[in-house]
């Protein structure tokens, strides 16, 4: 008796739709969900793996310290005698993947306030997203949000970076408007020829600060100047191309038009808000993130430490405990010494549903079940668990409440810090991006590894080929 | 007969439909992709070709040409001589991998899925659904597209809007 079951995807931020087929509570089979309203049954590479994540023979199944199996109550019971030995002037804290529930970044926060005593809890996202989440979302009054039909009914799309290669799920949007009509474009702005480029009617090529600033500044000029004080402060000084003039006036006189976002650069994310706000009403923004709950975790979190910031107090001896779940600091940030900062760590805990760079370093790993295998709220979608997960994996959630409870602390389950309040661009906030949009973008390397394979694969794009050919 | 089109208007080369075809036939990619340099990737489609040369060459009649229009190649009979692959003017057929190492990987248009109402896993996948499964009198008539070379030998599985 074959029983199918829905969820969603979370190895972008689309958020597509699938079948999984069990057979005696078994995954056998991954099928296309047709009814669903994001993807239509489409799946991208990324998304055709999901059977192989849950069947994976390297997925983890046992709790263990120092390479040797134990329970789950000596587990909790060993971090809480930790955490309770936490001394002043130390502290404690957590790192939560991006690609948790929202309940289980509730409980994230709950256990940081009321386990970790002046602990800290950082909502990792570990894909350069934080920081353009956070860019967004501090200069989105008044920016109006496009919606998958709004992509797929603009007139005059602008897609900055490659958001093809990112999502491809969204190409079908995206080439269904440009498809539609003549007079329909597709226009680009990316650093270098990518997927999305070779559709594109305009390419605007180089450096993406300056285009973007270049087609703010066009787009302020083509409505004859701007009411807002902050927007003429920003294009002070710009001379725009006329590429970039045209694309521009095609923008603005448009009856609908939107900006599909693709970008690691958080100052080209506040330009791109800039530019959907100067071309007025009936346009829309629409950002993508490299993958998971990204978005949701960022209206619910409050941001105040990054997973960056920790790495750095790890690296000063400041952090006894560090519990990581889901993410693989090693591999996420190539630019910083995470082995160093967390050689300074006395106990390190990683919990993860992969053998990964970071759980190789933890003195106790910890097995994690995916999204597909909990329930839980994402991109959203209030989802139903599809299969158990494998020998004794936990959510990231059960984990925390397994620990809390060891510490002798009931967690107030699902309790969400506030969302980020909408906050305007003002004049003070134009300087700034005006004099950052006029320097080079300093390249951070974030790397997206949540829910990879072992070989820290997956998250790549042409990762199917490693894949395929990996013979056991 | 219905087969498989690839709208190179719509294809963007993401090549999730390779991904799909290895799953759904037990990691034996049987859609290959192929680059053409400074324009991308696009999908490989077999033809099923009306007069097939990879069953010609075929020495163990492993490759035949069905009634239903679908070229088949037997697996338990297949010695991976690999002669289909020299044969095809196409370059669809290479050698499979995993546990069908010995021999090489044919497309025969998900014909499970297709009997269950189904469509085959890549057009089924397909992002943008530039690979169609239609049928051939339809495509060769329809007024809207165009068939890529569609006067060259065997049937031409590219279109593009007119």
């Amino acid at each position: 008796m074959v029983e199918s079951r829905k969820n969603i995807c979370l190895l972008c931020s689309l958020g597509c739709g699938l079948i999984v087929d069990l057979e005696c509570d078994e995954p056998v089979n991954l099928e296309y969900d047709t009814e669903n309203g994001v993807n239509r049954g489409k799946l991208c590479a990324k998304g055709n793996y999901i059977l192989e994540l849950l069947n994976d023979p390297l997925r983890l199944d046992v709790p263990k310290k120092d390479g040797k199996p134990i329970r789950w109550e000596q587990a909790a019971d060993e971090v809480a005698d930790a955490l309770r030995a936490v001394q002043g002037g130390k502290t404690a804290a957590v790192v939560l993947s991006g690609d948790a529930s929202c309940e289980d970044v509730g409980l994230a926060f709950a256990f940081a306030a009321d386990c970790t005593g002046a602990g800290k809890a950082a909502i990792s996202l570990p894909t350069g997203d934080d920081k353009v989440v956070s860019a967004l979302a501090e200069t989105s009054g008044g920016v109006a949000q496009a919606t998958l039909d709004d992509v797929e009914n603009s007139v005059c799309t602008i897609a900055v970076g490659d958001p093809f290669a990112r999502c491809p799920v969204i190409a079908g949007r995206v080439l269904a408007a440009r498809n539609a009509a003549r007079e329909n474009s597709l226009n680009v702005v990316s650093r270098e020829s990518n997927m999305t480029s070779r559709f594109a009617a305009t390419h605007l090529l180089g450096p993406e600060r300056d285009s973007m600033l270049d087609l703010v500044a066009a787009v302020v000029e083509a409505r004859g100047g701007a009411k807002e004080k902050w927007l003429n402060q920003l294009v002070k000084g710009v001379d725009a191309g006329s590429d970039a003039q045209k694309l521009a006036k095609s923008f603005v006189e448009s009856e609908r038009a939107v900006v599909v976002l693709s970008t690691d650069d958080p100052v080209v994310a506040q330009l791109a808000n800039a530019l959907v706000k100067a071309a007025g009403d009936t346009k829309g923004l629409f950002a993508l993130h490299d993958y998971g709950n990204a978005r949701s975790i960022a209206e619910i979190s409050s941001g105040d430490v990054s997973a960056e910031d920790v790495i750095k107090s790890a690296a000063r001896g400041e952090i006894e405990v560090l519990l990581v779940l889901g993410a693989d600091l090693v591999s996420s940030y190539p630019n910083l010494d995470v082995n160093g900062a967390l050689s300074e760590v006395q106990l390190l805990v990683a919990g993860a549903p992969f053998p990964n760079k970071t759980t190789s370093l933890a003195g106790m790993v910890l097995p994690t079940a995916l999204w597909i295998e909990q329930d839980g709220t994402f991109n959203g979608a209030q989802c139903q668990r599809v299969v158990a997960p494998p020998g004794g994996a936990m959510s990231y959630g059960d984990i925390l409440k397994a620990v809390a409870k060891a510490t002798g602390v009931e967690l107030r389950a699902h309790e969400a810090p506030e969302a980020l309040a909408e906050a305007a661009l003002d004049e003070g906030k134009a300087a700034a991006i005006a004099k950052a949009a006029r320097e080079e973008a300093v390249t951070s390397p974030v790397v997206s590894t949540a829910t990879c394979f072992a070989d820290g694969s997956l998250t790549d794009r042409v990762s199917w080929v490693k894949m395929v050919e990996r013979v056991p | 007969m219905k087969k498989l089109f690839v709208d190179l208007d719509l294809c963007i080369g993401c090549q999730a439909h390779s991904v799909a075809c290895s799953r759904v036939n037990h990691d034996i990619l049987t859609m290959q992709s192929g680059e053409i340099p400074e324009e991308g990737t696009l999908p490989v489609v077999c033809r099923h070709c009306e007069t097939a040369a990879c069953v010609a060459a075929c020495p163990n009649e492993s490759m035949k040409k069905h009634e239903d229009g679908i070229v088949r190649r037997n697996m338990a009979t297949c010695t991976g001589c690999m002669s289909c692959t020299l044969a095809c003017p196409f370059g669809t057929l290479t050698r499979g991998m995993r546990l069908a190492r010995h021999s090489s990987s044919k497309c025969d248009l998900c014909a499970p899925r297709v009997e269950r109402g189904l469509e085959p896993a890549c057009v089924a996948t397909c992002p943008t659904s530039a690979l169609q499964f239609r049928e051939v009198e339809e495509v060769y008539e329809a007024k809207d597209v165009l068939v890529v070379g569609a006067h060259t030998i065997g049937h031409s599985p590219y279109i593009r809007r007119a």
